[in-house]
């Protein structure tokens, strides 16, 4: 049944050379964790992406009850809080996965400078991973704001005046970022735009980058 | 398992590497679903903190960031102090604008400043200097970030009694001692807040504070001072 689907898919679209391309491409045995305990450094990446897949998960449940405007913001996040069925359970998910992902990051992060695996040929894909921590602590900050509670303001209140000091564009640039002259309804939906949307779209292809630029180079060591 | 397959599992026996799927996947996925399960776990024991709904004209809140932004406000908020000691306010920009973008540059343009031909740590030192400059950076601005909030917020409740309860109210030897006119000519003695953690029960506290029975004015107090008053005269037994 499965070859026989497989096939059919393959008259039309030869998909099995990619699956094949995919599947087959050796993987050197020093970065398995069941071959060696030490390996378990190099697993930092892949949780990495599978706690983002984890938060691209939880993240779209949320969005079926949250509302970004003023007032139900706060109340849409209490109200799945304590109403919706397991949604405790995913908002926390949600929430302490972020901080997960930013230690994650950080470890993987830390194998690959320890290991001075960047060197050429691999400095473009340092940058592209420069580029996707800056990306993930942009989805920290901008889902920050969205409950709407105290500390969401104020701390949101911090984080956006210090673009006030980029230099001669300082005042426009927050006019652009808090959508008005102050943190109000137009920040929050903006915000709420930010996180769900740009910020996704903007990881996706940078992760697909990643991706490429490792199956490219291959992976470093064993040192 | 096909002819195809066998002769392709011995090639990459003796070249010491594993097929991507499944050898390699299934036993990183293992470790990377145990990271999901532990964030299900813990997520399951510790709910998303949501506070008081935003309120613009609280003015006793003490905002605090995500742990991992603690560095930032405090880097800027020390850097602030110092830079104003040093009489260049009016360069503002430098400190907070032209430092973050070497900071990210220094971090983008790693590979480019590692030119050392060996690959161990230790003899690269300009990069171990660089990892333990910038541990250090990271450890110190967060840990003193985390100490200034703690600082700030213990400090707020007694603030908030100076402002808006000493004028009537006792707290030891602090605060009004005597009785009080009211507008009306009325002479009456505010009870002393030292021992009140022993005669109300928090609920109490928060009722009086919000709508006050007795003769206290209505001090129209933000959430925020709220919580940090009935926790400090709770406190006070």
């Amino acid at each position: 049944m499965w070859t026989r689907l497989v096939r059919w898919i393959d008259e039309r679209l030869m998909v099995t050379p990619l699956w094949r391309d995919i599947a087959d491409h050796p993987v050197p045995d020093h970065v398995n964790p069941s071959e060696h305990v030490k390996a378990f450094v190099y697993c930092f990446g892949g949780v990495t992406f599978l706690l983002i897949i984890a938060q691209f998960v939880t993240g779209m449940f949320l969005a079926m009850y949250y509302v970004p405007d003023l007032v139900n913001s706060y109340t849409s996040t209490s109200y799945i809080m304590h109403h919706v069925i397991f949604g405790a359970q995913v908002l926390a998910m949600h929430n302490w996965g972020s901080s997960l992902i930013i230690i994650m990051v950080t470890l993987h992060m830390l194998r690959i400078y320890w290991m001075g695996a960047y060197r050429k040929p691999r400095e473009l894909n340092w940058i592209v991973g420069a580029t996707l921590m800056l990306l993930m602590l942009g989805f920290g900050f901008t889902g920050y704001l969205l409950p709407w509670d105290e500390k969401a303001y104020f701390a949101t209140q911090v984080g956006v005046n210090f673009v006030k000091y980029v230099p001669y564009i300082g005042n426009w640039l927050f006019y652009i970022v808090a959508g008005g002259s102050k943190i109000g309804a137009a920040t929050l939906s903006r915000f709420f735009a930010v996180h769900v949307l740009f910020l996704p779209a903007g990881l996706l292809a940078f992760l697909g980058l990643h991706f490429l630029m490792i199956r490219r180079n291959g992976i470093t060591g064993p040192y | 398992m096909d002819e195809h397959n066998e002769h392709r599992a011995r090639e990459y026996q003796s070249r010491g590497v594993v097929p991507f799927w499944p050898e390699h996947l299934l036993k990183e996925l293992v470790v990377g679903l145990v990271a999901v399960a532990a964030l299900v776990v813990f997520a399951h024991f510790t709910p998303a903190p949501l506070g008081p709904p935003a309120d613009p004209g609280d003015w006793a809140f003490q905002p605090a960031p995500d742990w991992y932004f603690y560095w930032v406000q405090s880097f800027f908020d020390v850097g602030g102090y110092y830079w104003s000691v040093l009489g260049l306010a009016n360069l503002d920009w430098i400190l907070m604008f032209a430092i973050p973008v070497v900071g990210v540059l220094v971090f983008m343009g790693v590979p480019f400043i590692d030119r050392y031909p060996e690959r161990r740590l230790l003899k690269r030192p300009l990069m171990l200097g660089i990892l333990l400059v910038g541990l250090s950076f990271f450890g110190y601005f967060t840990a003193n970030g985390v100490y200034t909030h703690a600082q700030l917020t213990k400090a707020e409740p007694m603030a908030i009694y100076k402002a808006s309860c000493a004028t009537c109210h006792a707290l030891g030897t602090l605060g009004n001692q005597k009785g009080v006119v009211q507008l009306n000519g009325k002479y009456i003695y505010p009870p002393p807040l030292t021992y009140v953690g022993d005669i109300l029960t928090p609920t109490q506290i928060k009722k009086q504070l919000l709508s006050p029975v007795g003769g206290m004015p209505n001090l129209h107090l933000p959430p925020a001072a709220v919580t940090f008053m009935v926790r400090f005269l709770s406190a006070q037994k």
